[in-house]
């Protein structure tokens, strides 16, 4: 038996897969009955080993590994948590910022810098003239002035707040 | 989802202490083994994906008999008594295989317990041994083609001892 044609028996034994005419080339050799009948002698030797490890330390094993995968679970619980955590964090002081920078900008700038003060009716053109028009827009009083919103969390938004930070630390 | 230690330890325990015990020879040296194995399996089980998890554990078995190896070099104790070979036949061939097993070279004997007692395929065997599918085939058939000889010359020569016994 050459080693090639021992080779393409092994791997047929062990179910790896060989070609068809090199298997047949191989089961030809005169041996080769003899070469298969040994490997399931030795295969049959090694799975009547009865051999195992005491009962006692498989227990303790047992107990060791459900403990330590526990712990490992938590573990992993824990940092998922933070992770979920930090980032809402991130995103609500995200959120506040992009507030903070773009509404007073869709407000207008503050301290009324797009209205005026009227201008005193132009006396010269007499009490029957018609009120000219004009660009300017008259300034509120101070009952119905807007003022651009500052960017402070909502009641709401600072308690999460406060939840999450106390989660995260 | 990958298994947890305490699952692979219920599937494989036995199979991981036979492993040692073939190679190392020794009960005890076989169970601390396989407890060192064990804890290194429950750091390091979410790293590996679940379809390689059986190859990985191996390649910690054999790097741990490496290890072994490297501070106890003297040659493994006898392992007759680790084959408890339930039929007269296979006490025989048991016997002689423990023996037989210690004349194979290392590579050659741990790539046949990997595949005979693990029961690894080719390619897990390949993962485990840091080689390719092709050279574990070659390596199987080279190690069962010596067992083969070796148990050959074991019983002829049991025979012989026999035959001049009884005359």
């Amino acid at each position: 038996m050459t080693p090639n044609h021992a080779e393409v028996l092994s791997a047929f034994f062990d179910g790896e897969t060989v070609e068809a005419d090199a298997l047949a080339t191989s089961l030809q050799e005169p041996d080769a009955i003899e070469y298969l009948l040994e490997f399931a002698r030795l295969r049959r030797a090694v799975h009547e080993d009865a051999s195992r490890p005491t009962e006692e330390f498989c227990e303790t094993m047992r107990e060791r590994l459900a403990r330590a995968d526990r712990q490992r679970q938590s573990r992993r619980r824990l940092a998922q948590m933070s992770l979920a955590a930090s980032l809402a964090l991130a995103a609500a002081l995200g959120g506040f910022t992009v507030r903070g920078v773009l509404e007073p900008r869709q407000l207008g700038p503050r301290g009324g810098g797009l209205t005026q003060a009227s201008r005193a009716p132009d006396r010269s053109s007499g009490p029957s003239a018609e009120p000219v028009s004009s660009p300017i827009v008259n300034a509120p009083d101070e009952s119905t002035r807007v003022r651009p919103k500052r960017a402070v969390p909502s009641p709401v938004l600072r308690l999460r707040f406060t939840e999450w930070h106390d989660v995260v630390l | 989802m990958p298994r947890t230690a305490s699952d692979l330890f219920e599937g494989y325990h036995v199979k991981v202490y036979r492993y040692f015990l073939r190679t190392v020879g020794s009960h005890d040296v076989a169970q601390d083994l396989t407890q060192e194995l064990f804890l290194r399996v429950v750091r390091h089980v979410t790293s590996c994906s679940p379809d390689r998890e059986v190859a990985w554990m191996f390649r910690i078995a054999r790097n741990l008999v490496v290890d072994y190896r490297r501070e106890h070099p003297a040659p493994p104790l006898p392992l007759a008594e680790a084959f408890g070979a339930r039929t007269e036949a296979t006490q025989i061939i048991a016997f002689g295989l423990s023996e037989a097993l210690r004349l194979l070279t290392d590579t050659d004997r741990e790539v046949f317990l990997l595949r005979e007692v693990a029961g690894l395929d080719y390619q897990e065997l390949a993962e485990a041994c840091d080689t390719t599918p092709q050279a574990v085939r070659l390596r199987v058939s080279r190690a069962r083609g010596r067992l083969k000889a070796l148990l050959s010359r074991r019983l002829s020569a049991d025979e012989d001892k026999r035959r001049n016994q009884d005359g």
